[in-house]
């Protein structure tokens, strides 16, 4: 049995259950490894399986003098002002992540950042898997039930998929009302590489601006990009995913539902294919349960012969025959409207460990039994 | 008990059974709620101190007692029913009655109304009753819920039913069931419906495909009055077997006619459906209005020969 996460005796019960939510798990069985931060204090970066590391960054830099070629080189120090807030820490927090050659584990390693006050939080990332390497990542971020005004996230993650190697990254958010959040992250994935990238938001959160790119450079590389979210009345989302298909048979499915009880969501999407035999699909679809705003902006840009990109976006609302159809089998239009509102945010991501899959569809069925 | 009331009133005629009833009526009897405007609880086994009940119509109608005392009560009894889609009235002047244990089957050309007024009866939003009413054991239904009508024994297959992306077939029938997972996987076992639980809801369903998921979901539902709309189009002659003998179960085909219960109304372009289970009446629809009432084999005959075009003017109701 594996020691419990090192959690501060300060965080409260209700605050533990969000980081539950989160996907972490605070006793660590099923996670190969954990990571912790708590505002700018790092609690734990262990891992206990072979092959796979996870460090803080500072600790990951000074170990290997290698690291720095991976640091700041997918995302530009001066990208935006939260890079550069990051980049100007003087004591960098984050963590890194190394998968080494060979190395596969389904089980997944848990990074928790946890926003305890009313700060910012910074934090640099790195995950690496090396050749033919496999990695699963479960990023739990959660604030503090009472974290009021001034609450910050600036979350720098800088991936890189060697040949035939896999990560797969699964982001469950639960912040609250007053916090705002920027991811900044991108990804290089080699030959025969596979990035998988998830994100589930189904708590309020005042406001989420993210646009993470995959860089699909080797011959047969894929990404795949799956975004469950959900806007309570108060919050902004403004999510996006890109893929760059560079390579000759790399190929892109970038797969949003989004769903909106009052607040504005822009659920943007762009695939580029720059390079002949290459595929990429993206697709959008939202419903609009309260009057609010979602504002689809898919784009794909082809500039070859030989590439082949299609999107697909719809924003409705629950249509009528479906609940009704339910209805005839007995169920209560409440019951038939969860039913139908579950089914639309049922996501199944190809290449996802049971573990992890179980996880998403955990959190979205918490979510969902509040409809 | 129930068994016993009605063996008497089949066997000794019904002053016997009269004299059985007053001192045992519980399980056959219904409340006369649509007299004195009182709910009824549940289908059947109700009774009332007044001493005023209400039999089942069907088998027993013939024996039915005129008097004050018992009254009889069709399980769907439709009376003066109008009803509009998108403020155009299809359905006009609908009467029709279908008792315990008994099997009908709607007939018409396409467009006739038949798929509205199955739709009308389950209650569905887009079918507005203007005029007229729904009895459904004796407890009126016009304007229920769906889920309602549902919960009170109506059990509908869909001709087309939607699409639920994302909702898994097994997940719909243990939503609706309550059933075992070990007894939802033998219903599912007996229309080869198995290896669907964990695809969605009709999503890239062929025909026959759609239909043994209706039929499954009716199964799990244990509908006492069951509405199918054209259960054999779109399958295939080696399913078409599986269907019909799915839907005879449904009806309780298999049992005697005095312990039969369950009743149905087939809408059927082919007829097909009466090589499997015998249907007690024939209806035909024509323009929104039920035209015809008859031997169902009959009417069928006459519709292959000579075409629907004997429908506009019988007017054998």
């Amino acid at each position: 049995m594996p020691e419990g996460l090192k959690v501060p005796s300060s965080i409260s019960p209700e605050d533990r259950q969000r980081l539950q939510q989160s996907g972490i798990e605070l006793s660590m069985i099923n996670r190969c490894g954990s990571y912790m931060q708590a505002n700018q204090d790092i609690l734990h970066a262990t891992c206990s399986a072979e092959g796979i590391e996870v460090l803080s960054i500072a600790d990951a830099l000074k170990r290997y003098d290698w690291l720095e070629e991976y640091s700041w080189k997918v995302i530009p120090k001066d990208r935006d002002e939260f890079t550069k807030a990051v980049a100007a820490q003087e004591n960098p927090r984050g963590y890194v992540i190394i998968g080494h050659k060979g190395t596969k584990n389904i089980l997944p390693v848990q990074a928790c950042l946890y926003l305890g006050r009313e700060q910012i939080q910074y934090v640099h990332n790195i995950i690496i898997a090396e050749e033919g390497a496999e990695l699963h990542i479960v990023s739990g971020c959660a604030s503090g039930k009472h974290v009021g005004k001034g609450g910050a996230h600036y979350g720098i993650s800088e991936f890189y998929v060697k040949k035939n190697a896999k990560i797969s990254f699964t982001m469950i958010h639960t912040w609250g009302e007053e916090i705002e959040v920027y991811p900044r992250s991108a990804s290089i994935v080699e030959e025969n590489g596979t990035f998988l990238s998830n994100y589930i938001c189904m708590q309020p959160v005042k406001k989420v601006q993210m646009y993470p790119t995959a860089n699909l450079n080797g011959r047969n590389s894929v990404a795949r990009f799956s975004t469950v979210i959900i806007a309570s009345p108060t919050s902004y989302l403004d999510i996006g995913s890109r893929a760059i298909l560079g390579a000759k048979g790399a190929s892109a499915e970038l797969i949003t539902r989004a769903i909106t009880r009052g607040g504005t969501i822009i659920s943007r999407g762009e695939i580029r294919g720059n390079t002949d035999g290459t595929r990429g699909h993206l697709e959008c679809k939202g419903l609009i349960l309260k009057n609010g705003i979602i504002h689809a902006i898919p784009e794909i840009e082809g500039s070859v012969v030989g590439t082949e990109l299609s999107h697909e976006a719809a924003v409705g609302k629950i249509a009528q025959d479906e609940i009704e159809y339910l209805m005839a089998r007995g169920l209560s239009e409440e019951e038939a409207t969860a039913t139908i509102i579950r089914g639309f945010l049922d996501v199944k991501i190809t290449g996802l460990p049971e573990v992890l899959q179980k996880q998403i569809d955990a959190t979205i069925d918490k979510a969902e039994s509040g409809f | 008990m129930a068994l016993c009331s009605w063996l008497l009133l089949m066997m000794t005629g019904y002053r016997a059974a009269l004299a059985a009833m007053k001192s045992n009526v519980a399980p056959y009897m219904r409340e006369r709620s649509w007299v004195d405007h009182k709910p009824l609880q549940g289908a059947r086994g109700e009774s009332k101190s007044m001493g005023v009940f209400l039999l089942p119509c069907a088998a027993g109608e013939a024996l039915m007692i005129p008097g004050e005392n018992y009254i009889c009560v069709h399980m769907l009894e439709i009376t003066d029913l109008h009803v509009e889609v998108g403020e155009k009235e299809i359905l006009h002047d609908i009467n029709l009655k279908i008792g315990d244990g008994e099997t009908h089957v709607l007939m018409g050309p396409n467009g006739s109304g038949k798929t509205s007024l199955l739709m009308a009866i389950m209650g569905f939003s887009g079918y507005k009753v203007t005029q007229g009413k729904i009895m459904y054991n004796g407890k009126e239904i016009t304007h229920l819920a769906v889920n309602e009508r549902a919960k009170a024994g109506i059990g509908l297959m869909f001709q087309r039913p939607p699409t639920v992306g994302g909702l898994k077939l097994g997940k719909l029938l243990t939503a609706t069931s309550g059933e075992p997972k070990e007894a939802i996987d033998a219903y599912a076992k007996a229309v080869h419906m198995l290896t669907f639980l964990g695809r969605d809801v009709n999503k890239g369903f062929s025909g026959g495909e759609i239909k043994r998921s209706e039929i499954l979901q009716l199964m799990v539902q244990h509908p006492d009055f069951v509405m199918l709309d054209e259960p054999e189009s779109g399958v295939d002659l080696e399913n078409i077997s599986l269907i019909g003998a799915a839907i005879g179960k449904l009806l309780e085909k298999d049992l005697h006619i005095v312990h039969r219960k369950k009743s149905g109304l087939i809408i059927t372009h082919t007829g097909f459906i009466l090589d499997y289970l015998d249907a007690d009446v024939g209806l035909m629809m024509c323009d929104g209005v039920i035209k015809c009432r008859g031997n169902p084999r009959e009417m069928l005959k006459e519709i292959k020969e000579r075409g629907y075009r004997e429908c506009m003017e019988c007017q054998k109701v």
